[in-house]
């Protein structure tokens, strides 16, 4: 595990070569907020719950980061980074419900998987939903086996950090408990003796163990959607703000329908993805391998030493329940795969488990792990092309969604430097004229004087004191017409692009440009 | 007004065409008539003692394939040259000019491009399909092509990835008989201007590339070698070259 970790760090050791996605940029500004003012005030319609921005904090500061000019991009991709490693290595609580090698297999297709490994880089909300989400199942799992308090108390605290991750959190709560229900079906002509008999039945809940986990879940919830209870506000707009998320995931609120994607969107990218002339993806192994787990609920007997049944028919149910719901939601990332894969990659490892206990000969044992070994060497060459420079924010890389472009570098490094040849230095005036503008104040984060509109609102025709005009003016191509008509001052003029579909256009002080220019020579 | 860097070049050559016809009918006389062929084997004086008839150069245009994209981004692009027409009008080259790059060797500044392979430079395909086109790696990239013997080279028509709004970074066009491309070089094109590629600051206009190609007047210079070069664009780092048509003769 050790090794399948130091891997996973390898190939995630550039955090900082792909440029900003507008969503992880949005996320590290707001971070940057609760470094420096030290609170975080949680809005309801966007922008998810505050549990990131609390996990980041101390790794943050650890790394001496203050504010936001002194962030690098790589900074806060730490933290889902550092998730998916406690991911991989918490696994090891499910080891006596998936078998040894039902765990180690899990573990290995989670840190070669292309989809965990690129999100495991990636500023957002969605590995550290996935790992509370891990953790609810693995401390009820271990509460089963032993009904210790604790246990509970750490399944509470889970459940209250999934709800202050991301208001999806309700669809995996949702699913565990169908998941549950279905391993407290009694099948049909069992006697009581069986069930009793039978050491994969689960151990009764205490109810007063039951009560102290959601106490702890509430608890835990409020505290951080109230922001230390600075913030009373919180908890509530938490509960209110599944009101927009479902109109969200219709894809009827806000810019939600730019999002819809047909309903096998999951499917095919987990099975077969290729975008024009681009590579082909596929986790297939994992989807395989969770078929055979699934089918081992009917075949797995616990007195052989497989996986456990039970387990095996709750990893089965939620997976599928997940899946389904996901699928049929209009609304459509591609990081929302990552819960139902994570589901997916524990039935697998029960798949192996099962293989594994039910084939007793040495030879089909070696040839279930040659499978699983050049399965999940499939996926860690993905994971490489993945995050390699070329692929890192291009299109044809299904992880890459709407991801702004690597010709971002080239403004970001134009703007440092026309900075060196403008008198004002930093303080130089920008401003940015753009629909949805982001990334760009991740990119600008150094400058100390950018204004930004979704719309041309300043009028560049009126004369004004000469230092408080823009020396850049960035601007979505199809609204810079109106500021070239407005324009009384020579400037020039070249195309940046944002990502993919939005071109810019920069208008650059002339004076700053010949500066800039000479030196170009 | 506001295109103080870009000289009025671009406007010479959209009547480039013209002049090239008012200037061989007055040197001709007898406007309109064509006497001998044009074939392999003239040389420079045979050719300028010849008669031409100047016809609208015949480059067969592919399908507009701005998939999902709004037709302003394209018209935007075109309004940046504040002198350039709805659509490119007709460029007239001596009649019996020949796209002669078809079919010809292709090399490249990337010889093991990951996406797409050199011949479909000059396969003839134009289209925006994502197997049309090949894509070469980081930073200034080029593809040159050898003619095989010299031409009298009129027009280049090259297109880049034409499926989205995408804007070329520093794109340079450039012939010589020197396949090293280190002595008698001209520079056809190059709106290189903060000089990335090293090779001079360019003063013509950046471009949004799109199914009608890029057209550039080469004015008859005479070579063998071609090369077009760009690097990355407005959407990342890379060059792509889908087709490139030399109109020569």
């Amino acid at each position: 595990m050790i090794l399948l970790i130091g891997v996973l760090v390898r190939q995630n050791a550039d955090l900082g070569h792909r440029p900003m996605h507008a969503d992880e940029a949005v996320h590290a500004v707001r971070m940057a907020t609760l470094l420096e003012h030290g609170r975080f005030q949680y809005d309801p319609t966007e922008f998810h719950g505050p549990s990131l921005y609390y996990l980041s904090y101390p790794v943050l500061r650890i790394q001496g980061r203050s504010d936001l000019a002194s962030f690098q991009s790589r900074d806060p991709r730490l933290i889902p980074l550092l998730a998916l490693v406690t991911l991989i290595a918490l696994s090891a609580l499910l080891i006596d419900g998936l078998s040894r090698i039902g765990v180690a297999a899990a573990a290995l297709l989670t840190a070669t998987s292309p989809a965990m490994a690129y999100y495991g880089g990636y500023f957002i909300h969605e590995l550290v939903l996935v790992l509370a989400t891990f953790l609810v199942i693995a401390s009820v799992w271990r509460y089963l086996q032993r009904p210790r308090l604790r246990w509970m108390i750490i399944a509470g605290l889970s459940l209250g950090l999934m709800h202050a991750t991301k208001a999806t959190c309700i669809i995996a709560w949702f699913a565990m408990l169908v998941g549950l229900a279905a391993c407290l079906i009694r099948p049909s002509g069992a006697r009581p003796k069986d069930t009793v008999d039978d050491p994969s039945q689960p151990t009764p809940f205490k109810r007063l163990h039951v009560v102290w986990g959601l106490v702890a879940a509430v608890a835990f919830s409020v505290v951080l959607f109230s922001g230390g209870f600075t913030h009373m506000r919180g908890p509530i707009d938490s509960v209110l703000a599944w009101g927009p998320y479902f109109g969200r995931g219709m894809g009827t609120a806000g810019d939600a329908a730019i999002h819809v994607h047909p309903w096998d969107t999951y499917l095919r990218q987990l099975l077969h993805w290729r975008f024009g002339n681009g590579p082909i993806w596929s986790q297939a192994v994992i989807v395989a391998f969770a078929l055979v787990g699934a089918a081992g609920v009917l075949i797995g007997r616990r007195d052989v030493g497989g996986p456990n049944p039970m387990l095996l028919r709750f990893l089965a149910v939620y997976t599928l329940i997940m899946l389904t719901i996901y699928s049929l939601i209009p609304y459509k990332t591609p990081w929302l795969v990552l819960g139902m894969l994570h589901g997916m990659i524990l039935l697998a490892g029960g798949g192996v488990g099962v293989l594994w206990h039910l084939l007793r000969n040495p030879l089909p044992r070696v040839a279930v792990v040659a499978l699983l070994l050049a399965g999940s060497w499939h996926l860690h060459t993905q994971t490489q092309r993945a995050l390699s420079p070329r692929l890192a924010a291009d299109p044809r890389n299904p992880y890459a969604y709407a991801h702004t472009g690597t010709a971002i570098n080239r403004l970001e490094q134009r703007i440092n430097d026309l900075v060196q040849h403008h008198p004002q230095g930093r303080d130089m005036i920008v401003h940015v004229i753009c629909e949805n503008y982001w990334p760009l104040p991740w990119y600008l984060r150094s400058l100390n004087h950018v204004g930004y509109w979704h719309d041309v609102a300043v009028d560049y025709g009126l004369e004004t004191d000469p230092s408080r005009e823009p020396a850049i003016i960035l601007v979505e191509l199809d609204k810079s017409e109106t500021v070239n008509a407005m324009l009384n001052r020579p400037m020039h003029r070249e195309f940046f692009g944002l990502r993919p579909g939005v071109l810019l256009m920069a208008y650059i002080d002339a004076e700053l440009w010949d500066a800039f220019i000479e030196t170009r020579r | 007004m506001f295109d103080r860097i870009m000289p009025a070049r671009s406007a010479i050559r959209r009547v480039t065409g013209l002049v090239l016809a008012l200037s061989l009918m007055a040197g001709c006389g007898d406007t309109g008539a064509t006497s001998g062929d044009a074939g392999e084997g003239n040389d420079t004086a045979k050719t300028a003692s010849k008669e031409y008839q100047l016809a609208p150069l015949p480059v067969k245009l592919p399908e507009p394939a701005f998939l999902g994209t709004p037709a302003h981004l394209v018209e935007a692009g075109l309004r940046f040259d504040p002198d350039a027409p709805e659509r490119r009008p007709e460029f007239l080259a001596p009649s019996d000019v020949q796209n002669v790059a078809l079919g010809k060797p292709v090399t490249s500044s990337d010889p093991h491009p990951i996406i797409g392979s050199l011949d479909l430079v000059t396969n003839g395909d134009k289209n925006a399909r994502d197997a049309d086109y090949v894509e070469l790696g980081f930073g200034p990239q080029w593809v040159q092509i050898d003619l095989e013997r010299e031409y009298d080279i009129y027009a280049i028509v090259f297109w880049q990835r034409h499926d989205a709004a995408i804007v070329y970074n520093a794109v340079i066009v450039q012939v010589s008989n020197d396949p090293e491309f280190k002595e008698g070089v001209t520079i056809l094109f190059n709106n290189d201007h903060d000089n990335s590629a090293g090779l001079g600051i360019g003063e013509d206009y950046q471009f949004v590339s799109n199914h009608e190609g890029k057209l550039v007047d080469a004015g008859g210079v005479r070579a063998r070698y071609f090369r077009v070069q760009s690097s990355g664009n407005t959407l990342d780092d890379f060059s792509h070259f889908t087709e490139v048509e030399v109109w020569a003769r």
